[in-house]
């Protein structure tokens, strides 16, 4: 794309050929502009479509505790899951909103040791619809059992049966690996919103918001040591967060690898699911934001870049994910091994449930092709379209892993066909609404792009923006972080105009 | 906490106790002190007492605080032991006491384990000489016919407002037998009908032959719905008046079966399947009998055939006369091949091809061969079977003759009742039999029709609601024979005792006792105490025991039988006879008949060639039912629910039609289908039958009753009605109502319309091939001669290295001095082997396994829904070759499935050392034990159902509802389900195992190898060495419920680091292979492979088992 941002190109160095960057806010905003305008979406009313899409997922919250409760109340013979498939939707879903969970983390954690700066305007968003989505998919795991009421079987409490946890169980590390992942994530979001949740104090009237939102904020008064205690602690979350992204679906992954159910004991999950997590994150980051955009009025911050970048990044690695398909088929025919080899066969041509495999096929590796092009990566359309398709494909994903695998275990005399009942449905749909009304509140109650973040990719965070007299650049900078110095001018002095 | 005990009333006999006068008089103030730990010091009420508001505010405090606690307790419930100790009784420990079974034609000699009193769970008596020791599933459920809770509990006769039927009482029931008694007087018993069924009870038949003195106008006649009528009037016209047979198949090398289905539905002697495998050990391949059958469809013995020749039912004489004229002409019995030639002229070449070499084959055995006929052939196959044996020498080698002694009075037939009604000459009717005549008579409707119009008064005695009891005049509830003295003599003539378990649990009175009453020496209803029965061997001394009251005349009358029997009264003799079950050395008086061979060619004489069945003109065979017989089980949930070992059908009956037929009509699986016949007309869901001939339909009868029970209604109404429709909401479809007296079990020229609904049935066994895996093994005894080792390395066994445990196994590291890993110093190291030779497929040690292991039932909704709970899973196969290219094909017309061979294979926990399902336990529910048995913790559980998906052979079972807390029919509704019927009921209870936890919802269950056993066994053995440090338990000490009710001894179970025990043998057979060995599970339970005995001049014999080398 042409450089748009004029300014720095018409004074650009002279025997200085860097490419100019996109401006990551758009038609040059203000500071004020940025508070105002982010901060206008708690304290106005909010628009009629918030209402609308509020209440119904209100009511489907309402569904999924129903639901739940009919389960806890009768038996988990309220699902569809029968004598060899005993987990269906439950851990499908399960999968499916963790994996959904990936890119928040990854974006806040990921991209900010690596200096992307386009990550601001969308990873308070993203992380918050980690948080979320993590919240749904806790649900499955502690509801599906059936004695929920036992579930505190799983903490490692002292008892006086002296019974411990079978730490050779992937099931447990799943739940230490949720449970870090979600508590490392909620502590690394709220870090972020501590200046943002300042502002808003700030800019309160007396009452108990502002009580509430001053009680969050910590007494946070944008003093030197605070930004300079908050940046330290910040980059240190980012670092113990990004281990996280990459262990915790890895861990999942587990629950299926170290089975000895053929199409489940694969090497290649971790790296597999992961790569799937990320993908099927960014998706539904996009599903989200893109929407949100238009309907705040954010274009300005959330740019064509941002979508573009994000479109690049469900490119990679749904073609990643095309690949360990393929190299699954690979394996099984290359491992000799009877049971795999006809696990696969059943998978693809002739089991009961190939048709989603077809499906899954379609939504993950061919559907996020056409990001190759360039103008469909920035069609906003084009890219809902593709982000729908992957957000299904995910879905599909899991559940050809799981029911089409268990459908057809080692022993054909027990082979049985999975079916899903109403319960089953309903209850998915409901963690929908649950995710749904989470992620409205959040709109409504915080400020859902990083105020304080999104000012330090503007040219004026520079502390040298303006000054004629130093050497300098224009050169955008993240919370008063240098840049990687591989990218530093070096030597010539340049001439920087507001 | 105050303790209230509920205090059982005072027994109404003895010495009566007393504290105080007050006590004495049962004063109102002393009922209410009682109930206090403390009598209290003053006669103030608490209204009385003044209480100030300190006081108040005190006492609203604690009881705030108390309440608060309160409402985390559990509400307590006290438990009183004996007062008057039970003698013998031990609580916790069984006690097992021996007695008989009255079955149709025959008896099954059993060993009952009761607990408190209560019967739990029946074996097999191993002591008896007729019997193996196993018994069939229909044997091992009928404990749970006792307990049945749709049982007749009241005396009820119909009432006069038309009103229905009304509750009377025993003194009605004394005071109209009392009335009858004076007329019998006066008219000799004239018009008064007996109809009984075929049990063989000296006693029952002393006391009919009194009944008949008393009254000499009176006539009895025998009525059974799967009857042996046929076989017995062929038997009569060939050998002689009251001469029986018993084929001892232990001493047949050659046996053919004429669709005789030995093994199961159709017994040859006491124990068929037992004597059978006797003659079938392939570590002998020599010496191995060779098992020939021609059948429609697959039976139990049809799969363990090794040449089975599919051919329509009505083309049998055919069949059989072909036979003949063979073996005739080799044996030189002119006069048979003479007789049979006419028919065996119309046999087709494929067929001649057949049974040439079978002929053969038969006749160079000369003495050791015998043909089966079935009970239900036609006369002309019976006849042509008798011919042939008396060729083959088979009588008086194989076929024993023995001659009926038993004093019963000549019982005519249900067409002689029918003739004498119609003749008006029946005014009452007395039924016992077990059947349900207005049900499955040939022509019940017209029968009831012409009873009612005739007026004649029925006295109905079972155990069952049925139609006739419905119909009846007075209903009397019939003791089960565990609560009833009486006796039986098997077929081979061994006389047992049957001796009471329990009081009758709804003073139900007994057939004999009946009669007694009809005597006068007796009145019927509510006993005080019944007799106490004497354990059995090894339980207890015998001597000590009290054995029966003099009081009781049905057990007078039992000893008197006795007495005659066993020459005298010695009271030893009949507590030896009470403590094993039989009178030793008793056995029948044989009989020196010879073939009347003019009989013979005048029976074959009559038959007519039949035309082959075709697309118009069907053949429709009706078969008794493997889960209810004749319709008598419907009401039992373990038959019921036991999936049928061929078709894995649950909960019905269907119309079983070849691969070939089903295809050509495009049906789908369970697409209801409208057969009509020359006599009614059916409306049945079509199931594909692979092995079933092409043109004929096979029908399962009994079922299709309505009101029979609860068990049989919840089958009825569980399922969702909305989805499928009213009509289809019942428990199976009536085909009795399709035959007639003339054709009453093979029905040609039948026409078959096809519907659209599809009718849902609950099929435990969605998949019927085994796709290439080598998961059941089986070779030729040339194979196995030429390769013994060939199931240990077909597929990837054969270049897989054996397994290797990084834990060197879960109980001791394998070194070089220890190369098996065993520590054969302290521990047991259990293991089970499943001999696939001998494993029939019968399903009776699935049902053993349910009443041993409090197995909830599901109900036909849940077993739709794929989650029937039974820990063992008898997997069915049919393989053919090519079989899994075949369906894929366009040309495939399913005229190959046939020919399909099948196999079963019977699947549960494998209790592997390297076991999937504990690694992957979060909570540590599942462990292994240092014994090698993988444990579930139940209370452990939380039921993740990880380790049923990580189980590579599919053997765990999840609680998916309260199965045993619930109704089945209102599992959906949870805790809304109907609070009347929520929770065990009481009169189910009593059959549970005390010492196995009833699992409650969410939890994992599986196979433990019956650790309650092995526990208790250990727990003897540790008694009785007392300072002894050896504390193992004796070499083949203990079995498994399964073993124990295998008819076949097929399972093998045992201490794997005991030298001496059976296990090690069965383990050191070359034939013995583990299933997914290379997935390295280790499992403690192996197979051995089956070994066919093949006729290599047979056509088709080459492909036998070839499917087997073609797995992986």
């Amino acid at each position: 794309m042409a450089a748009t941002d004029t300014a720095s190109a018409d004074h650009a160095p002279s025997g200085y050929t860097a490419l100019d960057r996109e401006p990551l806010v758009l038609n040059n905003r203000s500071y004020s502009w940025i508070t105002n305008r982010i901060c206008g979406i708690i304290e106005n009313k909010q628009p009629l479509l918030w209402w609308l899409l509020f209440l119904p997922s209100v009511a489907l919250t309402g569904l999924m505790v129903y639901c739940f409760c009919y389960l806890i109340a009768t038996g988990v013979g309220v699902w569809g899951q029968k004598q060899p498939v005993d987990w269906a939707w439950d851990i499908t879903n399960f999968v499916f909103w963790i994996g959904i969970g990936h890119a928040g983390t990854l974006i806040s954690a990921i991209l900010f040791l690596t200096r992307q700066k386009w990550r601001t305007s969308v990873n308070r968003a993203a992380e918050a619809m980690t948080l979320f989505a993590v919240m749904c998919a806790g649900l499955f795991p502690a509801f599906h059992v059936g004695r929920v009421w036992m579930v505190w079987f799983l903490a490692p409490i002292p008892n006086a049966n002296a019974i411990w946890q079978n730490f050779k169980s992937p099931l447990l590390w799943d739940v230490f690996a949720v449970s870090t992942y979600f508590s490392v994530s909620v502590v690394f979001w709220f870090l972020g919103l501590v200046p943002d949740l300042a502002t808003l104090r700030d800019r309160c009237k007396p009452g108990i918001k502002k009580a509430l939102y001053g009680f969050f904020a910590l007494g946070w008064r944008g003093a030197n040591r605070h930004w300079s205690h908050y940046e330290t602690a910040y980059m240190l979350l980012a670092a113990l967060s990004t281990p996280l992204v990459l262990s915790v679906h890895s861990v999942v992954s587990f629950d299926f690898a170290t089975s000895v159910v053929p199409g489940w004991h694969t090497t290649i999950f971790p790296p597999y699911f992961v790569a799937g997590a990320i993908f099927g994150g960014f998706a539904m980051v996009l599903t989200l934001m893109i929407p949100v955009r238009a309907i705040y009025g954010l274009h300005d911050l959330i740019t064509p870049k941002h979508i573009d970048n994000m479109a690049k990044i469900i490119l990679l690695t749904g073609t990643i994910v095309g690949y360990a398909y393929c190299m699954e088929l690979f394996m099984a025919y290359y491992s000799s091994s009877p049971g795999e080899r006809a696990a696969f066969l059943i998978r693809t041509l002739h089991g009961p449930s190939t048709p989603y495999y077809y499906a899954m096929f379609f939504c993950n590796v061919i559907a996020p092709q056409v990001f190759w092009v360039r103008k469909l990566r920035t069609h906003i359309v084009t890219v809902m379209i593709v982000c729908m398709f992957v957000n299904f494909g995910m879905w599909y994903e899991r559940y050809v892993i799981i029911v089409t695998t268990l459908e057809r275990l080692l022993i054909p005399g027990s082979w049985g066909v999975f079916s899903a009942t109403w319960v089953d449905k309903l209850t998915f749909l409901g963690t929908f609404g649950f995710f749904m009304m989470n992620f409205l509140l959040f709109l409504r109650f915080l400020p859902v792009i990083a105020i304080a973040e999104v000012k330090g990719v503007k040219p004026e965070a520079n502390p040298h923006h303006g000054d004629s007299h130093e050497h300098g650049i224009q050169e955008d900078t993240v919370m008063g972080y240098e840049p990687p110095s591989c990218i530093q001018p070096q030597g010539a002095p340049t001439v920087a105009t507001a | 906490m105050k303790k209230i005990f509920s205090h059982p009333e005072e027994a109404k006999t003895g010495r009566r106790y007393w504290r105080s006068v007050n006590e004495l008089e049962n004063r109102e103030a002393f009922l209410k002190a009682n109930g206090r730990e403390f009598p209290l010091g003053d006669e103030l009420s608490e209204e009385e007492r003044e209480t100030s508001r300190r006081t108040f505010l005190q006492l609203m405090g604690a009881s705030a605080s108390l309440m608060g606690l309160a409402s985390c307790r559990r509400p307590v419930k006290n438990i009183l032991p004996y007062t008057k100790s039970v003698e013998w009784l031990v609580p916790g420990k069984p006690l097992l006491y021996a007695t008989n079974m009255p079955r149709p034609y025959g008896a099954t000699p059993l060993v009952v384990t009761t607990h408190e009193g209560r019967p739990t769970h029946l074996t097999g008596n191993a002591l008896h000489p007729s019997v193996g020791g196993g018994i069939d599933s229909f044997a091992q459920a009928s404990i749970l016919g006792l307990y049945d809770p749709n049982r007749i509990q009241n005396v009820t006769r119909s009432g006069k407002a038309k009103r229905g039927r009304e509750d009377s009482s025993w003194a009605e029931l004394n005071a109209f037998i009392a009335k009858a008694r004076h007329a019998w007087k006066e008219d000799g018993g004239e018009g008064t009908a007996f109809l009984v069924g075929a049990e063989n009870s000296p006693t029952t038949s002393r006391l009919r032959a009194e009944v008949l003195k008393a009254l000499p106008k009176a006539k009895f006649y025998q009525y059974e719905a799967i009857n042996r009528d046929a076989q017995q009037a062929v038997n009569k016209a060939l050998l002689g008046e009251g001469v029986t047979t018993v084929v001892k198949l232990d001493k047949a090398s050659r046996i053919l079966s004429l669709d005789c289905d030995f093994l199961g539905l159709d017994p040859v002697s006491d124990d068929s399947a037992a004597d059978f495998t006797k003659g079938r050990d392939p570590e002998k391949p020599d010496a191995m009998n060779r098992l020939y059958v021609i059948e429609n469809r697959y039976t139990l013995t049809g799969g363990m055939a090794d040449h089975r020749k599919p051919l329509a039912a009505s083309q049998l004489e055919v069949a059989a006369a072909a036979l003949a004229a063979e073996i005739g002409k080799i044996t030189g019995d002119t006069a048979l091949a003479a007789a049979a030639a006419a028919l065996a002229g119309t046999a087709d070449e494929a067929l001649k091809a057949w049974i040439a070499p079978a002929a053969k084959d038969l006749a160079a055995v000369k003495g050791k061969a015998v043909v089966l006929a079935g009970s239900r052939t036609s006369e002309a196959v019976q006849a042509l079977a008798a011919g042939i044996n008396n060729a083959l020498g088979a009588y008086g080698s194989v076929i024993q003759l023995l001659q009926a002694t038993a004093a019963a009075p000549a019982a005519g037939s249900l067409a002689d009742l029918t003739a004498a009604v119609k003749a008006g000459g029946v005014k009452a009717v007395f039924s016992f039999t077990a059947a349900d005549l207005f049900f499955d008579a040939p022509g019940a409707e017209d029968l009831n029709k012409l009873f009612s119009e005739k007026k004649v008064v029925v006295i109905h005695h079972g155990l069952r609601s049925s139609k006739t009891q419905r119909a009846s005049k007075w209903s009397i509830p019939a003791a089960h024979y565990l609560e009833s003295w009486g006796d039986v003599t098997t077929n081979d003539g061994a006389y047992g005792i049957v001796q009471p378990m329990i009081a009758p649990l709804f003073d139900g009175a007994s057939e004999n006792e009946v009669y007694l009453a009809l005597l006068g020496k007796k009145t019927l209803g509510p006993t005080v105490v019944a007799a106490a029965a004497t354990p059995a061997a090894g339980a207890a001394p015998p001597v000590a025991a009290v054995a029966g009251s003099e009081d009781d005349p049905a057990y007078t009358a039992v000893r008197e039988t006795f007495a005659k029997i066993a020459g005298s009264l010695d009271e030893q003799k009949w507590n030896f006879t009470l403590r094993d079950g039989f009178l030793k050395g008793s056995k029948g008086t044989a009989a020196t008949a010879a073939l009347n061979a003019a009989a013979v060619a005048a029976l074959v004489g009559k038959a007519k060639p039949v035309a082959a069945p075709s697309k118009d003109a069907l053949e429709v065979v009706l078969v008794p039912d493997s889960s209810i017989w004749d319709g008598r089980y419907i009401n039992n949930a373990w038959l019921q629910e036991a999936p049928d070992p061929i078709t894995k059908l649950t909960w019905d009956n269907a119309a079983l039609i070849g691969s070939k037929t089903f295809r050509e009509l495009g049906l789908k699986q369970g697409q209801m289908v409208e057969i009509t016949t020359a006599s009614g007309k059916l409306a049945l869901p079509a199931l594909e039958a692979p092995g079933h001939v092409s043109n004929s339909i096979t029908i399962q009868l009994g079922y299709g009753q309505v009101g029979v029970g609860s068990v049989a209604q919840q089958a009825m109404v569980n399922f969702n009605t909305s989805e499928v429709g009213e009509e289809f909401a019942k428990c199976g479809f009536d085909a009795y109502g399709l035959r007639s007296s003339a054709s009453e079990w093979v029905i040609t020229g039948a026409k078959l319309a096809v519907q659209s609904t599809i009718y849902p049935l609950a099929i435990t066994q969605e998949h019927n091939t085994m796709e290439g895996r080598a998961v059941y093994r089986e070779g030729t005894t040339e194979e196995y001669k030429a390769e013994p080792n060939f199931a240990q390395v077909t597929g990837t066994d054969g270049h897989a290295p054996d397994p290797i445990s990084l834990y060197g196994g879960q109980f001791g590291r394998k070194t070089t001095t220890n190369p098996d890993g065993f520590n054969y110093e302290t521990k047991h190291q259990w293991g089970m082997t499943i001999d696939l030779s001998k494993c029939i497929g019968c399903t009776a040690c699935l049902i053993a396994c349910q009443s041993e292991n409090n197995i909830a039932v599901v109900g036909k909704d849940q077993v739709i829904k794929g989650r029937v709970m039974q820990w063992i899973r008898m997997d069915r196969y049919f393989a053919t070759p090519r079989l899994d290219e075949l369906p894929a094909s366009t040309d495939f017309t399913g005229e190959e499935l046939e020919n399909a061979e099948m196999v079963t294979q019977p699947m549960a926990c494998q209790q592997c050392e390297a076991a999937p399902c504990e690694t992957v336990c979060p909570v540590n529910a599942t462990v292994h034990t240092e014994e090698g048995l993988n444990a579930m913790a139940y209370n452990r559980c939380i039921g993740t159902r990880y380790c049923a998906n990580n189980c590579p052979y599919t053997a765990r079972r999840f609680n998916w509802f309260d199965y045993n807390k619930r109704p089945l029919d209102e599992l959906y509704k949870g805790p809304l389900s109907n609070p009347e019927k929520t929770g065990v009921r009481e009169i189910s209870k009593l059959q549970k195992n005390p010492n196995v936890t009833v699992r409650m919802r969410g939890v994992i269950e599986k196979c433990t190898y019956c650790v309650q056993r092995l526990e208790s066994a250990k727990i003897v053995q540790m008694q009785s060495q007392r300072d002894s440090k050896d504390f193992r338990v004796a070499a083949d000490g203990v079995k498994t419920a399964c073993q124990q009710s295998c008819p076949t001894g097929a399972i093998e179970f045992g201490d794997l680091a005991n030298k001496d025990s059976t296990i090690n043998k069965t383990k050191a057979s070359l034939r013995n292979y583990t299933v997914l060995k290379y997935l390295n599970t280790l499992p403690r339970t192996s197979y051995l492979a089956r070994i066919r005995n093949v006729n290599a001049d047979m056509p088709g014999a080459a492909g036998i088992t070839a499917w087997s080398k073609l797995n992986s």
